[in-house]
């Protein structure tokens, strides 16, 4: 359902090219929960975002569930970011003028659902995500481990196919990093594909699939080498 | 569409602050601009803006050698002897004009025969028939008088006079009485749109005629002579009479009292105004050997034209506030581009958020667009209430300059706004706004989001 066929990406200044991914390939199945590792600078952020089709590549194919994507107009793009890519941003991304409805209203307006169809699924991500009373609150007035729930529940109120999380525990204590993780870990048994960018070994852990990212250049890895750096 | 309403609701309430900024810059130059500007594009304009190279008024200097015009608008005015003359060579064709017109200011108490109206003051005109069409001024009820009905005892009343006397019916027909004579009325007249009367060169924003009456009925029965009335020094002391009482003694008298105003052919204006100049000119001469026209310019052929740009003229202050009121108002232009930038420099992480939730670039563009649209629609509707106040005010002061003697809805039309230019101010406020709200959106739509969206 995804493919990624040498995929590759050059940030360009005047001065400098930077490699960010090189020849990298990737196929991820329905329903998996994979966890992408790597130093920082290693490309891991950009691997998400090209996945998540908030980066253009220069090099190679991807395919979403059979659709090059390198070939589709804007409007296209756009469509399946928002049918079928959910994003859960290391720093929230909420709009801090709106209050937890409305920002999770904001994908499902872009959506063209009607208001009893947004008011529905918004009440059922916040009660997932154990917000169901917080609904005029805004985003200022919440932890930062609640924020990220509210990220997490306009991610799901759209019922992606893919979850891509960068970072999703990175900004949050410990205790509110495992509250968010059991979350997401919960998310994917019920089905959604789940791809989590992540420097904490411990939580890459709990993926069913580890993908080291090293200058650039993509490897699966084993759990047990996990625990070997985590070490 | 809804959505978009929604959406756009939502962006227009973000960063309050600094939208309420631009609302209220908007709303302070477009105040401004419109109170100014509406004040001298109304002074400006006449009933008969599109005949002000065709009228000309004409007068024959037979003052002292010594005497000081000062400005047009205190030209003299003919005398009878100089009008009979300039009548008889006009019916004799020495010149030819579109037509010619005479008239003189005069002023009676207005009743109706069975005392159902209060009596009013009525500043009026004593014109010919020619009067008119040559002024345009459009008839409610009837018609003016025939060629030979220049000495009947009949009348034409303006509309506000017909609201009074008459309640506003057709009182073509019925009588009224000035000076205890009864005049027929045979024509209603609406001189609303008429905001200067220029007929006697005063020009006046004050007030306009309340009625006409026939210039060989008015001689004949010496209605009185008001307003600007010109005479030699030897005459000075018989002015007085003149004015009220003594028809006969002015007749032969070098008093100036009565307007002449000549219609020129669009075609062959120059032609025309060159063959009446020069039998002005040959009539001073020739009128020179018994003494009179001793003054240097002993003659004035001046267009309507003339007139407005003098009165431009006097409008210094006025223009002065305008062109602050332009000035600011490009300030005001400026201010908001930058509180825009200022706004929608934090919006390129929101554009690039919209787009990574699943907004395509034309939506986010239709969302920026309502959302201007209704930040420029809140700023014009409260600069269009805040110059409407701004001229409200501004006619308040002028009918106080004027120790409130001036007819209120005469004034009022100075001060009312000036639609077209209101449009033209609104236009280029909601250009400006979407050009300079549009342009950081369409750029941060442009970039890839997941620039803005990391950290």
């Amino acid at each position: 359902m995804l493919k990624m066929n040498d995929i590759s990406k050059i940030y360009r200044t005047d001065l400098v090219e930077t490699h960010a991914l090189s020849g990298v390939n990737l196929t991820v199945e329905e329903g998996e929960f994979i966890a992408v590792t790597g130093p920082s600078g290693s490309g891991k952020t950009t691997f998400l975002n090209i996945t998540g089709l908030l980066e253009t590549f220069e090099e190679g194919q991807y395919f979403l569930d059979g659709e090059d994507v390198s070939q589709l107009s804007d409007k296209h793009l756009s469509r399946l970011r928002n049918e079928k890519i959910g994003f859960i941003f290391q720093g929230f991304n909420l709009i801090s003028d709106l209050n937890l409805y409305d920002n999770i209203e904001v994908p499902l307006i872009f959506r063209g659902l009607n208001k009893q169809t947004r008011k529905q699924r918004i009440e059922e991500s916040l009660e997932l995500v154990g917000l169901g009373s917080r609904a005029n609150h805004f985003p200022a007035q919440l932890s930062g481990g609640q924020q990220q729930r509210v990220a997490i529940a306009r991610a799901l109120a759209g019922k992606p196919r893919f979850l891509l999380a960068d970072e999703p525990t990175g900004n949050l204590d410990t205790m509110m990093a495992r509250q968010v993780m059991a979350l997401l870990q919960e998310i994917n048994r019920q089905g959604t594909t789940l791809i989590m960018v992540t420097h904490d070994n411990e939580l890459a852990q709990r993926a069913h699939r580890n993908i080291q990212i090293l200058d650039g250049q993509l490897s699966d890895i084993a759990k047990s080498q996990l625990t070997d750096l985590a070490v | 569409m809804n959505d978009l309403l929604h959406l756009a609701w939502q962006g227009f309430r973000q960063k309050s602050k600094l939208t309420s900024l631009m609302i209220a810059n908007l709303v302070i130059g477009i105040t401004l601009l419109l109170t100014m500007g509406t004040i001298i594009a109304q002074s400006g304009h006449s009933a008969i803006s599109h005949k002000l190279n065709q009228l000309h008024h004409i007068s024959l200097n037979f003052m002292d050698a010594e005497f000081d015009r000062r400005n047009a608008f205190r030209t003299p005015p003919l005398t009878y002897r100089d009008t009979q003359a300039l009548t008889h060579a006009y019916q004799q064709d020495d010149f030819e004009l579109e037509s010619l017109s005479f008239s003189y200011t005069t002023s009676f108490v207005l009743d109706v025969e069975d005392d159902t109206a209060r009596p009013m003051d009525a500043t009026s005109s004593a014109v010919d028939n020619a009067f008119f069409p040559m002024m345009q001024i459009p008839f409610l009820f009837g018609a003016a008088w025939g060629d030979n009905m220049s000495e009947e005892a009949i009348i034409v009343l303006d509309k506000k006079a017909n609201d009074h006397l008459f309640a506003g019916q057709n009182s073509v027909g019925k009588r009224v009485v000035i000076n205890n004579q009864l005049l027929e009325v045979v024509g209603v007249v609406d001189l609303s749109s008429h905001t200067y009367r220029f007929q006697n060169i005063s020009f006046s924003n004050r007030e306009n005629d309340l009625a006409f009456v026939p210039l060989g009925y008015a001689i004949n029965h010496n209605l009185p002579r008001v307003g600007y009335m010109p005479c030699k020094t030897k005459e000075e002391p018989a002015r007085p009479s003149y004015r009220q009482s003594d028809i006969n003694g002015l007749k032969t008298a070098e008093c100036g009292f009565i307007h002449a105003w000549a219609d020129v052919s669009l075609l062959n204006s120059d032609e025309q105004l060159e063959n009446l100049t020069l039998w002005l000119r040959n009539y001073t001469k020739q009128q020179a050997s018994q003494g009179r026209f001793t003054h240097l310019e002993s003659y004035y052929v001046q267009s309507l034209r003339l007139f407005h740009d003098t009165i431009y003229g006097f409008m210094d202050w006025e223009r002065v506030y305008l062109n602050f009121a332009y000035l600011l108002f490009a300030i005001t232009l400026v201010n908001t581009v930058g509180i825009l930038l200022a706004k929608n420099q934090h919006r390129a992480k929101l554009v690039s958020l919209y787009r990574a939730l699943g907004a395509n670039r034309a939506y986010i563009t239709q969302i920026q667009i309502i959302e201007l649209f209704i930040a420029a629609s809140i700023a014009i509707t409260l600069g269009l209430v805040g110059a409407q106040i701004g001229l409200y005010v501004m006619y308040l002061l002028a009918l106080y300059q004027m120790d409130y003697v001036g007819v209120a809805d005469q004034v009022l039309k100075l001060y009312s706004m000036d639609m077209l230019f209101a449009l033209k101010a609104a236009g280029a406020i909601y250009l400006t706004i979407i050009i300079a709200g549009l342009y950081p959106i369409i750029k941060a739509s442009r970039i890839a989001p997941a620039s803005q969206l990391r950290g």
